[in-house]
């Protein structure tokens, strides 16, 4: 399995942040992925659920996976088919978004970050600790 | 996928602490280093804000910013020498003033609100409306910052609601020799931060709210929320 895009989507659903592990592939695929996997959030959000949303949509090959905060903070993931049974996957998805929801947590904690809320994530420590989460599952 | 890259990710999770342990022992500074804090935060942009409007009279006469005369300074901006009868030192009287030094506290407490809810939110379950919003700032923030819960909450179900605290811990050590009523306004500025703490944290989950906040005695003191619905 592999993780191709990691991104995360405000409370207005404005783009905070989107790695892409794809050299070839353009950034706009998955800003679009991400955009579209929004309505499928809302709807979800309709019934009580936990944080992890799990499975999303599928498109083509690519899988999307959400994860909402309670602050209303989107984390998506997308990535590609695997071997491994749905219910692994879905655990290490979670756990994938757990991290990066950790992450962002420790970058708004950081007093020195002086991001306002709409704003993009610029942080080069939340940069590593991506990396470092797309080249785990590789 | 081995063990090692889940054990991994589950190092890099606690190391971010998000399941709320601390990162590590050396790490725990003493929970009284705040109540020592917030004293001098009020003093200072007390006496900061006493300055810049001090500066710009000044400027505005066209004279110099920089006072000659030591003895001019402002002596009820926080100095403990000048007035000794009482024990304490009067706020200056100008409201013009203090509600600018109201505005900066409450942008403090906004500020640390919002970082508190992004850190605590709780993982497991969804806050559905805003009554378990207040109900979470009600218990789990309560407990997080003064290890005890809000005494008592009130609400009229049309977006007002009230928190009492009847031993809020930030006005424990305060006490003062004029009277009960004095103190109380005495204490007033110390209670605008946790004002914005609490407006910081309700609006990360997305409820624009007013928060004001009074007290009829030490250390009692009394939080209303007023929900702003965006029609």
């Amino acid at each position: 399995m592999k993780i191709h895009c990691i991104a995360i989507l405000g409370r207005h659903g404005n783009p905070i942040y989107l790695r892409n592990y794809d050299a070839h592939e353009d950034d706009v695929k998955y800003h679009y992925m991400a955009h579209t996997s929004l309505d499928i959030i809302d709807a979800r959000l309709a019934q009580p659920t936990s944080s992890y949303l799990g499975h999303l949509q599928t498109v083509g090959d690519l899988s999307v996976y959400g994860y909402i905060t309670n602050t209303n903070i989107k984390i998506m993931v997308v990535s590609s088919a695997s071997n491994e049974s749905p219910s692994v996957r879905s655990s290490q998805m979670r756990h994938v978004c757990e991290c990066v929801h950790a992450a962002y947590v420790a970058l708004v904690c950081n007093p020195f970050n002086e991001r306002r809320e709409e704003d993009r994530v610029q942080s080069e420590r939340f940069d590593m600790v991506v990396e470092k989460l797309g080249q785990l599952t590789e | 996928m081995s063990g090692d890259t889940s054990s991994e990710m589950t190092q890099l999770l606690s190391a971010l602490s998000l399941d709320g342990k601390p990162v590590a022992e050396s790490r725990q500074i003493n929970g009284s280093v705040f109540e020592f804090f917030l004293p001098e935060l009020v003093n200072t942009l007390v006496a900061t804000t006493v300055e810049t409007k001090r500066a710009a009279e000044r400027l505005a006469l066209g004279l110099e910013t920089e006072p000659e005369d030591p003895a001019e300074q402002p002596e009820d901006a926080g100095n403990t020498e000048a007035d000794s009868s009482a024990g304490w030192v009067e706020l200056p009287d100008d409201s013009e003033l203090m509600e600018q030094v109201f505005v900066k506290l409450e942008a403090v407490g906004f500020r640390v609100g919002r970082r508190l809810a992004e850190r605590f939110a709780p993982l497991n379950r969804r806050l559905v409306d805003t009554l378990d919003i207040v109900k979470f700032v009600c218990k789990d923030i309560w407990m997080l910052l003064f290890n005890r819960q809000v005494d008592n909450l009130k609400t009229n179900h049309r977006g007002v609601y009230v928190l009492q605290d009847n031993k809020f811990k930030w006005f424990l050590r305060m006490s003062g020799n004029c009277g009960g009523a004095a103190a109380a306004r005495r204490a007033q500025p110390y209670i605008w931060l946790p004002c914005g703490i609490i407006r910081g944290i309700l609006e990360s989950f997305g409820v624009s709210t007013v928060v004001v906040a009074e007290t009829l005695g030490l250390p009692q003191c009394t939080f209303q929320i007023k929900v702003v619905s965006d029609e």
